[in-house]
């Protein structure tokens, strides 16, 4: 089976990093009054200038060689949800993409002096490390996929459905990220710099209607996702 | 002949990339390349043969990854058999020819340090210190610690290289197109702080190509006294076809080698894509280049974690606000271990225009080395400015110069022998500039000769102890001017002096002069100007003190060191700025009656603050608490409660309603009141968990309905808990755990709860939990969030 070398992809102008994203991920939708919109576009502000944006990825084939085990070629995994996710695909991206230290920098200033400008540079970070996700996969791999005729499908992360935590540590491993864009794990698994991502990206035959990610995923009850009631 | 005497008057060349070469020979993703040297030594023994025949002079042993985090410690492929079977297929390819060295490679450990990772300083020293001495007995020639991309852990890694063995350490870091690491450092920072740990030879590796490398290393060249490295990738990499291949050839990275070896670097290699052709060719077109000479750089140096401050010409400001003599509410900050207060007198300097910042903590009642430790830790983790570890105890200093990211400023050694003896000996080791007093076991002279003299032994003492002039800076001392009518002339002249013949730069703290007379403020800033007149290189002042700053502003625009008055014209029309606003919402506040209700409840910390003041003229203190700030957080809690209202509004109004407490408490302690605290709740994130947001937030609002809460911080240990618990004798504990895998040690610490302290209550939250998952591990409440915790309490305390 195929297996790519690890790239990288690195984004240095500004990231694009969407308000109602933010409110979202603040907890308040699209209700925010004057003063939390005006909280959130100086968290916005102060994570731009903040952000070093660095990923990471490879493209490799897939194979099924029972049900719930996805082959990469280098690694098994097991999982009915990424088995039925990558189910309708021939291959892969693997990356692992990083807004950067600077952020939780931040985040480490104001969560003693003002939490709630902490929680916002939060919310801020998460919305700009999936802003830089999107362009990643807008860029790269839809661009790539369309050279052979084919397409993306949405991002799946450790953590959507059964997919374990654990995972990451085999990702971790395989795209080298520590060194190619100085991302760490934790003992239990969690990122740092913690505004970041890694995420399967599989390749299809068939355009899927929906560029949802969240829709992907099995856990209906989740308070951030996309079109639940806030 | 030694790798250090090889690089005195030729090019040293490093190998080119081993996992590239690997890759091609078949490992997979992920799979472990260190293991290669037991499973397929021959295929290691190619590689480093092919790299010797291609002219590298300085091989690195396939050990990048191998440490007791990643590896077993005991059998088949244990760290200590990994390493001596890669430093043996290196020297088996090495023998075979002349003057070869084996660097013993190290890379980054794979966790980040505290605080924004969970390994421990001391852990990442030791964890490195094993891979020191296993290379070491195994035979290395030298140690290569490389592809760093934290200063904080490259400096760990420094020390256990200089802690663990006598061989020369190389060191590298990964620097990105902004000319920073990952964490932030800059080139002249990592010059600092490596030089001052003693490094043999320092530069930069991996993430870029030699093309976009030149502006580091003309930085690095710039700066350092000891040899620059460069090892670059083979180029950028770009995606064609569906391959990763560089943007440059052999031919075109050999010349990119050509040049940096002409700006100055003297050992080179490659990194990641690089192959033996890339060695070869860089080899060839670099034979005719005439070597750049390294010369010793006279510039003194402190840095933080991410950039140096120079002190010469332009003075430097040394904030002095973290210093509790004569400063009650600090002396009251540290007895609490209250570190927000400290972080807060931090982020003000750097506000104000510090440049350093002067970090005491003494006062006899405190540990001091412990809170001076913590407080050094916390703000060298949100302040970019570099600190100047101010204790006269020989083992704090120890332990702050260790811990600190950076080069620090060292306050201070003086003429006496004995003081000389303590500190010089750990600047030796640690690296640092040493502030110096012109005193010694006699006294203070009171001539500038005098004062001279001790400077010149302090010098002869420092030489001695292989510390350099540049890393001295002489404090001669402002002495009171109402005692004596010359002091002031007496300092002036010996800094002169000392600046003169010793060629050394100076400091002042210069509030000491006007002591005694009224309207000090005006002697203190005619003197700083004159003392800035006659080259005064850095003062320590309070930057919050408008006199001084207008003197420096000032002194910078009329000595041609403020280029379009930029600086002056800056710090003028921020200084105007400020007093309109505070009017302006002066006004606010007086034309809305029930102003103070409605700040806290729209969440305007000024205003708040503004508007409580105000009311102060007219209502009596406790009112105010009880009838406009209490209200108004009922009316956000129960907003909360409703769903009306949302997490970042109750979390502003928050800080809006602790703005105005705040004026409320000052005007209490004035009239000699104190405000009754509820009663005490320890909050603490579980051992094994960093995430501590939820934590901090419920904090926040415990604080706000009065509560005393004594902060743990995060990844507390069960029996810290429980000691905390039972000192302030805290009816109420709150534990918070972000992930599943933390929730037993939550267990664990209610269970030693229960066992200490039976009658004292837990309330659990974060992430993961749930009622049920709550009551599996005995807690005695579940809060599903911060005002329902602040509910649980006020039931708890009987309201």
């Amino acid at each position: 089976m195929h297996i790519s070398p690890v790239c990288t992809y690195a984004h240095s102008a500004q990231l694009n990093i969407d308000m109602g994203e933010t409110l979202r991920y603040m907890g308040c939708g699209t209700q925010a009054t004057e003063e939390i919109a005006s909280l959130a576009a100086r968290a916005i502000e102060a994570v731009q200038a903040a952000a070093s944006c660095k990923a990471c990825y490879m493209h490799c084939e897939i194979a099924f060689p029972q049900e719930n085990v996805v082959d990469f070629g280098f690694m098994q995994i097991q999982s009915a949800g990424l088995y039925r996710h990558l189910k309708c695909c021939k291959s892969v991206y693997i990356f692992a993409a990083t807004v950067g230290l600077e952020i939780d920098r931040l985040i480490f200033q104001y969560k003693h002096s003002s939490p709630s400008f902490a929680l916002a540079v939060q919310a801020a970070g998460a919305a700009a490390v999936e802003s830089y996700c999107d362009l990643l996969c807008a860029e790269v791999f839809e661009k790539e996929a369309e050279k052979q005729k084919r397409h993306t499908i949405p991002r799946f992360s450790a953590g959507y459905d059964d997919l374990s935590l654990e995972v990451q540590k085999q990702i971790v491993a395989a795209l080298d990220c520590t060194r190619q864009i100085g991302l760490t794990l934790t003992d239990g698994c969690m990122m740092m710099p913690s505004k970041s991502v890694t995420a399967f990206v599989g390749i299809s035959d068939i355009k899927m209607h929906t560029a949802e990610k969240c829709s992907a995923c099995s856990n209906t009850e989740c308070v951030f996702r996309k079109g639940s009631d806030l | 002949m030694n790798v250090l005497e090889a690089m005195q008057n030729k090019i040293l060349f490093f190998d080119g990339a081993m996992g590239t070469q690997l890759q091609a020979r078949g490992i997979m993703p992920g799979e472990l390349p260190e293991l290669w040297n037991i499973t397929h030594p021959d295929v290691i023994y190619d590689i480093h043969k092919a790299y010797l025949d291609a002219g590298c002079d300085i091989l690195t042993t396939n050990t990048f990854g191998v440490n007791r985090l990643k590896f077993d410690t005991e059998g088949e492929y244990s760290v200590e058999k990994l390493i001596c079977a890669a430093i043996q297929n290196a020297k088996k390819a090495a023998s075979a020819y002349e003057n070869k060295f084996v660097a013993l490679d190290i890379g980054p450990c794979g966790k980040l340090l505290k605080p924004f990772g969970e390994l421990d300083f001391e852990d990442a020293v030791s964890v490195f210190a094993e891979v020191v001495r296993i290379g070491t007995a195994c035979g290395a020639d030298l140690i290569l610690i490389e592809t760093m991309n934290d200063c904080y852990e490259t400096k760990a890694a420094v020390l256990a290289a200089k802690e663990n063995s006598d061989l020369p350490v190389f060191v590298t870091n990964v620097y990105d197109e902004n000319m920073q690491l990952m964490t932030g450092a800059e080139p002249a920072a990592m010059v600092a702080m490596l030089e001052g740990l003693g490094v043999d030879a320092l530069g930069v590796n991996c993430s870029l190509g030699p093309v976009q490398m030149l502006p580091v290393v003309r930085e690095l060249c710039k700066f350092a006294s000891v040899p620059v490295i460069v090892n670059p990738n083979a180029g950028l990499p770009v995606v064609a076809d569906g391959k990763t291949v560089y943007d440059i050839d052999a031919v075109q990275f050999a010349e990119a080698i050509a040049e940096i070896v002409r700006i100055g670097a003297r050992v080179v290699g490659g990194c990641c894509g690089t192959t033996p052709a890339h060695i070869e060719a860089a080899v060839a077109a670099t034979k005719t280049i005439k070597l750049v000479e390294i010369t010793k750089k006279k510039d003194t140096l402190v840095s933080s974690y991410k950039s140096a401050v120079m002190i010469d010409k332009k003075p430097v400001i040394i904030g002095e606000r973290i210093n509790p003599t004569g400063k009650k509410a600090f002396k009251e900050a540290l007895r609490n271990n209250d570190i927000d207060y400290i972080l807060g007198e931090g982020l003000k300097q750097q506000e104000n225009g510090a440049h350093i910042l002067d970090v005491n903590v003494g006062l006899p009642e405190i540990d001091e080395c412990a809170v001076m430790c913590e407080a050094v830790k916390e703000l060298q983790a949100i302040i970019s400015l570099p600190l100047q570890i101010d204790t006269s105890d020989a083992l704090t200093m120890e332990r702050a110069l260790r811990i600190y990211n950076g080069k620090a400023l060292v306050n201070s050694v003086n003429g006496k022998q004995e003081s000389m003896d303590m500190i010089f000996p750990l600047v030796k080791k640690y690296g640092g500039v040493v502030i110096a007093l012109t005193l010694d076991e006699d006294g203070i002279p009171n001539t500038a000769e005098g004062r001279y003299k001790i400077a010149e032994k302090i010098y002869n003492c420092a030489k001695s102890y292989g510390i350099d002039g540049k890393d001295l800076i002489f404090d001669p001392l402002a002495m009171t001017v109402s005692a004596d009518t010359d002091s002031a002339l007496v300092t002036l002249g010996a800094l002169k002096l000392i600046s003169e013949r010793l060629g050394c730069k100076t400091s002042l703290g210069v509030s000491n002069i006007s002591f005694g007379l009224p309207q000090r403020e005006l002697i203190n800033s005619t003197f700083y100007a004159m003392a800035l007149s006659a080259g005064l290189n850095a003062a320590i002042l309070n930057p919050g003190s408008v006199e001084m700053m207008k003197t420096y502003h000032s002194f910078l625009t009329l000595s041609g060191m403020d280029e379009n008055c930029a600086g002056y014209i800056d710090f003028a029309s921020k200084h105007t700025f400020s007093a309109d606003t505070a009017q302006a919402v002066g006004q606010n506040a007086a034309d809305t009656t029930s102003g103070l209700q409605e700040a806290i409840v729209k969440g305007l910390k000024e205003r708040a603050s503004v508007c409580a003041s105000d009311l102060l003229k007219s209502e009596k203190p406790l009112d105010i608490i009880s009838k406009h700030i209490i209200p108004a957080l009922d009316i956000v809690g129960k907003g909360f409660e409703d769903k009306t209202m949302f997490l970042p509004q109750l979390l502003m109004s928050a800080e809006a309603s602790k703005a105005a407490f705040d004026a409320v408490k000052n005007a209490m302690q004035s009239m000699g009141d104190t405000q009754t605290k509820k009663g005490s709740i320890v909050l603490a994130t579980v051992k094994g968990d960093i995430h501590d947001i939820g934590k901090n937030i419920v904090k926040v609002l415990l604080e706000n309905y009065g509560f005393d809460v004594i902060d743990a911080g995060r990844d507390v240990p069960p029996e810290m808990v429980v000691a905390l618990a039972q000192k302030h004798n805290a009816p109420l504990v709150g534990l918070s755990a972000l992930m599943t895998t933390t929730v037993p040690s939550m267990q664990e610490t209610i269970e030693a709860l229960n066992q200490a302290m039976p009658a004292c209550k837990v309330v659990v939250g974060g992430a993961v939990l749930t009622q049920e998952y709550a009551d599996a591990i005995g807690a005695d409440k579940y809060a599903r969030d911060a005002m329902e915790t602040v509910r649980y309490a006020e039931e708890i305390f009987g309201e």
